[in-house]
């Protein structure tokens, strides 16, 4: 029976995912900061994707077309710039869109080129009110109910730092993920909902601004942790240095404080002047 | 009264002729081993000198040796708690280049080496790394060295002379020399064994032969630098220490020591003193200048009755006792006080004693005309043209004594800790001894001066002559009076020897491992 269900159940929710992913048509900018505007801006530097001012003088609008339906798929042909574009943004794979028609993915870049010729027009979301750690800590564990009854972070997603119960592994490991995506690109996640799984876990019960900030500010203590826990370099030589360093004076003291010790034979004097035959 | 009996030794200073021949026989039974070869046990040093290891009388360098500070004695160099707190710290250890690296020659290169232009030569290689090396050192380097800057003049003794004083006696035919040969003493108060954190060393109970175990012996070398003498040394090789044994494998079977069955100018005695163990506290504590009568003091008369009994209860052999009686140790130290201990000042309170050498600083350097003693000689025999006359012979009483050609100081300091009319006493008893048998044997000296002589120096005719006879004419057994052993005793004092009776015959150590 369990193996009947479960590709069933799979099934219905890929159904709802698809139905819910279906966009008005010719409605770019609608569309862009949806879909887009989470990872990408147009103008305002890199977030988690690249900037994508002037993306249609660098690709043709076919591959434009079929990178936004299936990146992974245009990586696999061997497209050596999808390669290069994949691994220069840490291997965060962007979200294919089946669901994306070519007009509309074509209104998306009208709206770019519109965009492109007046620059440096933010797309992300507003300026966030700082964070609290703590609260963003209690939010992610779920201690602290999220205000729209939004699942708890750590239901599918893991952060490593001590003290904290483990997450879960459907989603991906979170502990280092602003080094991976960036503050804003995390906001930019959580905001704007571009993973299909988080799209639909979040659709209906969007996080708070307050909320975005404080889980964000976690992240980026628990990524800084991290990564000064696994970057023990700097410390190793320090403590090298300091070593050597303390050791000599030690030893330089330790002279000074037993300086009336015998400190050669009586006979150096004598044995001085005497000629070798070496 | 707590009466011990000690092996004891005396060494006459007039007599030794510096040949080495006790170091040598020392060397071959004892010593003559791997990590062993640079201990002598036994050496003999040019006094004055530096000796062996170079400077070992300067505590300022070595440390060795107990010091009296605000009215009590601790070691110099260790002690109870500093030892503790210092464990791994012993920096006035001597170092191999204070001693000297032991080395031998490639002999067989002389007879094995292939036929070339060249004579092949025996090079020198060290005994410790194998490898050819410039010899810098050896254990009696300064031999008949006295006078030389690097020696004679180093000499530790000199401290407290004058610079005039020490120039007058490195002057060209005046300088003179004598020879110091030196084994452990054995003392009452060894700083060895109170140094020792292992517990390795002991003075026996029979005999006061201080040795060290070698199966307890774990290394610390804080001996080796307590030992204000230097008689202890540390084994590379095996990782122990070891000193002089005092022969005690050849005493117990009845056998002078090597050192002093082989002595040439038969210096040495050996011989049972009996001493109060309560009393070594008290003398150990006295001031430098009653520590040498102090020291004499606690040596104990063997024919007084109640020393008798109290020795029997404290269960001394009655033979050891007997041979206390007669031991030549006992006469020289408190008979006739002629002997005295060396470097009292180390408060080790030491078991060998020295007679103080008179001949090399009584004698004087005169203007003769040997012309006429010349004629009457074989025109083949050598010629002797110089004109001047080694002289010993005295018309003076003490005239000599205050020309002596040593300052007294010197002496002092070696064998009085400093006291030097102690020194004057002794020269004035040896010196009475030759007037009185100048007087028996040439007669040219009146009887009237010979006695009063005697009595200023306070001898007897009968005891000058007992010093004239164990001085020059002692036989092997007036020499060396051995107590039988009795090791049996001190055996079953510690095994029941009943448990082995019965057991497998003699040269087993443990049961063997076949038959029944």
């Amino acid at each position: 029976m369990k193996s009947i269900q479960f590709p069933a159940i799979a099934m219905a929710i890929l159904f709802i995912a698809l139905c819910n992913n279906a966009f008005p048509q010719n409605q770019g900018e609608t569309i862009f900061k949806q879909v887009c505007a989470a990872c990408h801006t147009i103008g305002s530097g890199k977030l988690v994707g690249p900037d994508l001012a002037n993306v249609h003088t660098r690709h043709t609008k076919e591959w434009i077309i079929s990178f936004v339906k299936s990146s992974q798929s245009v990586i696999k042909s061997g497209d050596k710039y999808a390669d290069s574009l994949f691994k220069a943004f840490n291997q965060v794979p962007m979200p294919d869109n089946p669901t994306l028609t070519n007009d509309q993915i074509e209104g998306i870049i009208a709206y770019i080129t519109e965009k492109s010729s007046s620059p440096g027009t933010s797309t992300t979301k507003a300026d966030l009110p700082p964070g609290d750690v703590h609260r963003g800590q209690e939010l992610f564990v779920g201690n602290i109910r999220f205000a729209n009854h939004g699942a708890a972070c750590n239901s599918c997603h893991n952060v490593d730092m001590s003290g904290l119960v483990s997450g879960g592994a459907l989603g991906k490991d979170l502990t280092q993920v602003v080094s991976r995506i960036s503050v804003t690109g995390v906001q930019g996640v959580v905001a704007g909902l571009p993973f299909p799984q988080m799209k639909q876990a979040y659709e209906s019960k969007p996080l708070t601004d307050q909320e975005i900030a404080d889980v964000t500010a976690f992240l980026k203590e628990a990524n800084d942790l991290s990564v000064s826990a696994q970057a023990g370099n700097d410390i190793g030589e320090k403590m090298l240095f300091g070593g050597i360093s303390g050791a000599v004076l030690l030893l330089f003291l330790f002279s000074l404080f037993w300086i009336k010790r015998k400190q050669r034979t009586v006979n150096y004097t004598l044995f001085k002047r005497q000629i070798s035959s070496t | 009264m707590d009466v011990r009996s000690q092996i004891s030794m005396v060494f006459h200073l007039d007599k030794c002729i510096g040949c080495h021949t006790c170091s040598i026989a020392c060397k071959n039974i004892w010593t003559d081993r791997k990590g062993a070869e640079y201990m002598w046990w036994n050496n003999v040093e040019t006094k004055p000198g530096t000796g062996y290891p170079t400077k070992w009388e300067d505590q300022e360098v070595y440390r060795g040796g107990w010091k009296k500070s605000n009215g009590k004695v601790n070691l110099l160099g260790t002690g109870k708690r500093r030892g503790l707190t210092n464990i791994f710290y012993n920096p006035n250890l001597p170092v191999i280049d204070d001693y000297y690296e032991p080395f031998t020659y490639k002999y067989l290169d002389l007879i094995e080496s292939p036929e070339g232009d060249d004579q092949p030569t025996a090079r020198p290689v060290s005994l410790i790394t194998g490898k050819p090396i410039d010899i810098k050192m050896g254990p009696n380097w300064d031999d008949d060295l006295s006078g030389t800057p690097d020696f004679g003049r180093n000499d530790p003794n000199l401290k407290n002379l004058s610079a005039e004083e020490q120039e007058v006696m490195f002057q060209l035919e005046r300088m003179a020399f004598f020879y110091l040969p030196r084994i452990c003493n054995h003392c009452l108060n060894p700083a060895c064994v109170a140094s020792c954190p292992s517990g390795a060393i002991y003075k026996r109970g029979e005999d006061g032969v201080v040795l060290i175990n070698q199966e307890v012996c774990r290394a610390w070398r804080m001996c080796v630098t307590a030992c204000p003498y230097k008689k202890s040394y540390y084994n590379w090789y095996t990782g122990k220490s070891e000193k002089c044994i005092l022969c005690f494998p050849r005493i117990e079977a009845g056998l002078a020591p090597a050192c002093m069955h082989s002595c040439v100018g038969r210096i040495r005695y050996l011989g049972v003193l009996l001493y109060d163990a309560d009393r070594i506290e008290s003398a150990v504590h006295k001031d430098d200048e009653d520590l040498i009568d102090g020291h004499l003091d606690i040596i104990l008369d063997p024919f007084d009755e109640k020393v008798i009994q109290a020795a029997k209860m404290s269960g001394v052999a009655d033979s050891t006792i007997h041979s206390a009686q007669y031991s030549p140790v006992y006469k020289y130290v408190k008979q006739w006080k002629l002997a005295l201990p060396l470097h009292a000042e180390f408060r080790t309170l030491p078991m060998l004693f020295y007679v103080p050498p008179l001949l090399p600083v009584m004698a004087t350097v005169k203007q003769v005309d040997n012309t006429e003693g010349g004629k009457m000689m074989n025109p083949i025999a050598k010629y002797w043209d110089d004109n001047w006359l080694y002289d010993t012979s005295t018309t003076e009483l003490w005239g000599t004594l205050d020309q002596v050609r040593f300052p007294l100081k010197y002496l002092a300091n070696l064998l009085s800790a400093g006291n030097e009319e102690m020194i004057k006493d002794k020269w004035k008893k040896l010196m009475a001894v030759r007037i009185h048998r100048r007087r028996v044997t040439v007669g040219d000296i009146s009887q009237e001066k010979t006695d009063e002589v005697l009595r200023e120096a306070g001898l007897t005719a009968e005891m000058a002559d007992g010093i004239f006879y164990l001085t020059a004419l002692a036989k092997f057994e007036d020499r060396f009076v051995i107590p039988p052993a009795h090791r049996e005793q001190a055996i079953e004092m510690l095994d029941f020897t009943g448990d082995t009776k019965g057991e497998v015959g003699f040269g087993f150590k443990s049961k063997v491992k076949r038959g029944l």
